[in-house]
């Protein structure tokens, strides 16, 4: 239900690269709830990366937040975000995220924003749909925790749906597909993986890694009291996708940062600083 | 006995499902624990009643809302003899299995299937579909050979539906036996409680109301039992 707070905006970014062999913004347009940061070209790894911000502090009642990005001409570009994406109390109605990412020909996508917190009566719908070139590579990456942990919120959030579908040169590898709401089981199997779970997700597309992910016994090994890993390889052998579970935010974070340096060494390229300070 | 005959005729079906329902039937179900094993490595699951709440509380939600809904939507695509949206399905069903060998497991235990139905109900639907998949270079989910098979078997939706959330029990507790300290009698105690009448009646109708875009389940616990589960030093069984 849209009220007269909502925002309808969001991005759309174009990626190519110039005459100098250089990753650049060719096209852009963004509008709140979302803010772009100025473009940094990282030498030492050839990819653009981008900081999208949100002025409003997160998603709210009505809110409809849009990102597309499309990245062709063997360009190589990194988004994130500077924290968190919080999903606020909403007395009524839903927020809703639409995210569409091609990455074409040769190029290379690495979209890792903060974790989404659920917070209290939340109201939250997402639809992400990825499109990936045969020679194209994509790192996407999710991680959610259930509420404010550190002020004692847990799978207080009213509803969240999410809907992932990923296609390789047309063909759907991925479709992940979920309503949680924790007044019905939606949430236990989450919920009763430690006390306060937190979650994270690489999905990671690259032909370089159709037989095997060489980072694979890592990440198996990786497990401990408080952290569980596992990799399976996608439909069609498109790729991986890495989950983990984490009971505390230290080794989840640890977990997650090993885990990208590890699937960046296996695709032969260099990760990029995210550049928070 | 015109009223006996009558009946019978109403049930014509009931002993082709029965029959195909039946852990002799070699769906190949026998060979796989579809994370559970992993589940009990990583003390998950210990016991009985760990085994009960893992099936309450992780696998009849999910046959609610993901497994149930394709079955459905599967058997009507057969119904209106629409294979390329079978196919389509079919394709959904391997997406939406997350790791590969939960996936494998549907893909064998579909295959299989196919050339049971082919064997014994000589259906040419099932010949066409492989053939469909074969030139996309897939293969059949068990899922999507079951619809074929209630199909042919002229098998109501709703007793389809029961009789795979028997399956889906039963092969969880058959694999149980194996993996954990629980005797036959516990393992039908916890089946009799999963297929409770009100239980599957409430499981069914909402169920039922799963639109195609709204299927879907969480559990990234079983997610990465089950990959784990891929490189486990020893392990029984193939998921």
């Amino acid at each position: 239900m849209m009220n007269n707070f909502s925002l309808d905006g969001g991005v759309k970014l174009g990626c190519r690269l110039n005459s100098d062999g250089v990753s650049y913004l060719s096209s852009q347009r963004f509008s709140p709830p979302v803010h772009l940061s100025k473009p940094y070209f990282d030498e030492d790894t050839s990819s653009l990366l981008i900081n999208l911000s949100c002025p409003t502090a997160g998603l709210l009642a009505g809110d409809r937040m849009v990102c597309d990005i499309e990245v062709s001409d063997e360009a190589s570009m990194v988004v994130t975000t500077p924290g968190a994406t919080r999903a606020h109390f909403m007395r009524s109605g839903i927020a809703r995220v639409e995210q569409n990412f091609a990455i074409r020909e040769s190029s290379f996508l690495e979209f890792n924003p903060g974790a989404l917190i659920l917070q209290k009566a939340t109201n939250l719908e997402q639809l992400t749909e990825i499109e990936v070139d045969e020679d194209a590579e994509v790192l996407f990456v999710e991680k959610m925790l259930p509420g404010r942990i550190a002020h004692g919120e847990s799978f207080l959030f009213q509803r969240f749906s999410n809907q992932l579908k990923i296609r390789k040169e047309n063909q759907l590898v991925l479709l992940e597909s979920f309503n949680l709401e924790p007044d019905n089981e939606s949430v236990l199997p989450w919920k009763n993986s430690f006390p306060t779970p937190y979650y994270g997700c690489f999905y990671l597309i690259s032909k370089k890694l159709r037989e095997q992910l060489p980072c694979r016994d890592r990440i198996q090994s990786m497990k401990s009291e408080n952290l569980l890993t596992g990799s399976s390889s996608l439909h069609h052998k498109a790729g991986w996708m890495i989950k983990v579970l984490a009971g505390d935010p230290y080794e989840f974070k640890r977990a997650m940062k090993e885990i990208r340096n590890l699937l960046y060494k296996d695709i032969e390229r260099k990760p990029t600083d995210f550049r928070r300070y | 006995m015109n009223a006996s005959m009558s009946e019978s005729k109403n049930f014509e079906w009931l002993g082709g499902l029965i029959q195909t329902t039946d852990t002799l039937f070699p769906s190949g179900g026998y060979a796989h624990s579809y994370g559970l094993e992993e589940m009990v490595a990583l003390n998950q699951v210990t016991s009985a009643k760990d085994l009960e709440e893992f099936l309450m509380q992780q696998i009849l939600p999910s046959l609610e809302t993901l497994e149930l809904p394709y079955l459905r939507y599967c058997v009507e695509a057969v119904e209106k003899a629409d294979l390329n949206e079978l196919v389509n399905l079919n394709e959904e069903i391997s997406a939406w299995k997350l790791t590969r060998e939960i996936r494998d497991a549907g893909k064998s235990q579909g295959a299989q299937l196919l050339r049971m139905i082919l064997e014994i109900y000589k259906c040419p639907v099932s010949i066409e579909f492989n053939q469909l998949l074969k030139n996309r270079g897939d293969q059949c989910q068990q899922i999507a050979a079951t619809a074929i098979l209630r199909n042919v078997q002229k098998a109501p939706l709703i007793s389809s539906m029961i009789a795979w959330i028997y399956q889906a029990v039963s092969n969880f507790c058959s694999a149980s036996v194996k993996l954990l300290r629980l005797g036959e009698l516990a393992c039908q105690k916890i089946i009799h409680r999963c297929i409770d009448r009100e239980r599957v009646q409430g499981l069914l109708s909402k169920s039922l109301d799963v639109q195609r875009g709204n299927a879907g389940f969480f559990n990234p616990i079983l997610d990465i039992a089950s990959a784990r589960h891929e490189l486990a030093f020893s392990r029984l069984f193939i998921s």
